[in-house]
């Protein structure tokens, strides 16, 4: 069997047939080292990720992280959350990262466990550490805190120091 | 004199007195059952002063019990997170009297270098401290050394009170 490459420049002929469906989602894209980093919109994203994986035969999804923008300079209230999404193809050996910018008041997004497998605890992360609420998600529980927490510590606005959570326990003498 | 003096005074007399308290406290303190509440790396030295180079069992611990039931002393080796604080406090409870606690390295007694919103800033706010040692992780020469401050502690325990610990000692009093 020949190894897969690790990484391999996507084709302009790709570049173009991805543009070309994802149309008006496509916000913004950067190429870095060959390495296609795209913003796509909130509308029809769950379409648009069924077609990475199924035509673009993108069917690895190697990460799934976010991003609280509060504090940047240039921060805008329209884009308080990046959901972060990079995606391998065992394939073709291609790379893509997208990002999904979130409003603060709608914190959510529809779930991507149904087309990958592996998004199931990386979605409850993000979920428990930013709050972010996966719709169509089998299972949004928390995964690193403990299930009586009440906030989701790393949103920019939760201190470093918590809100007391570390010196609310019983004193045994 | 000490008591293992006064047995070799009186072996060839054939018969030693002392009082209750005394050989109870005796025999307790020269076989010291430790509980190892390990989270992080001051476990590995734990580990290290119970290893043959440096052999606590000269000193009178040879057994570590991992049912709180039957031991002795607990040591609490490493940083412990809000998640781990609850059961902390549950096998310090399961354990009998008399019990004694070492909080091993800089972070069991002060929460260390973590001063984040997970850590809980030294074990001592929610259950009695015996010994404290310092270092990060401390030596084994350390812990060799408290193992010998909790035998002086032992042979000072009074075994008719609840508690039984000596004024002096007792950080919470």
């Amino acid at each position: 069997m020949k190894p897969i490459p690790l990484m391999r420049e996507l084709a302009q002929a790709e570049i173009e047939q991805i543009s070309g469906f994802l149309g008006k989602s496509l916000i913004e894209s950067a190429s870095y080292q060959g390495q296609l980093s795209i913003i796509i919109s909130r509308e029809n994203f769950h379409n648009n990720m069924k077609f990475l994986k199924h035509d673009m035969a993108f069917d690895l999804l190697t990460n799934l992280t976010a991003v609280d923008n509060l504090n940047y300079p240039d921060y805008k209230k329209a884009e308080r959350f990046a959901i972060i999404y990079e995606l391998f193809s065992t394939t073709t050996g291609r790379r893509l990262r997208i990002k999904v910018l979130l409003l603060e008041e709608h914190a959510e997004l529809s779930s991507v466990v149904d087309i990958w497998k592996s998004a199931i605890w990386q979605e409850r992360e993000v979920y428990d550490l930013f709050g972010i609420d996966f719709i169509g998600h089998p299972d949004l529980r928390r995964i690193l805190m403990p299930d009586y927490f009440e906030h989701h510590p790393l949103r920019k606005d939760y201190p470093l120091e918590g809100l007391g959570e570390r010196d609310n326990f019983e004193k045994v003498y | 004199m000490g008591i293992e003096a006064k047995v070799l005074d009186l072996l060839g007399r054939g018969f030693l007195y002392t009082k209750a308290n005394a050989l109870l406290n005796w025999g307790r303190s020269n076989s010291v059952w430790f509980l190892p509440f390990g989270t992080a790396c001051c476990a590995i030295e734990m580990m290290a002063a119970y290893g043959p180079r440096y052999d606590i069992a000269r000193f009178g611990s040879e057994v570590m019990r991992f049912s709180p039931r039957q031991a002795d002393v607990m040591i609490v080796s490493g940083r412990v997170a809000i998640k781990m604080m609850p059961i902390l406090i549950k096998v310090w409870r399961q354990m009998a009297e008399p019990k004694w606690c070492i909080s091993m390295g800089a972070c069991a007694c002060t929460g260390g270098i973590f001063n984040t919103y997970t850590m809980v800033q030294g074990i001592d706010k929610f259950i009695p401290v015996d010994i404290y040692m310092p270092g990060c992780p401390p030596r084994p020469e350390t812990m060799l050394d408290a193992l010998m401050e909790i035998q002086k502690m032992m042979k000072k325990y009074d075994n008719r009170s609840r508690t039984g610990k000596d004024e002096a000692y007792s950080i919470n009093a």
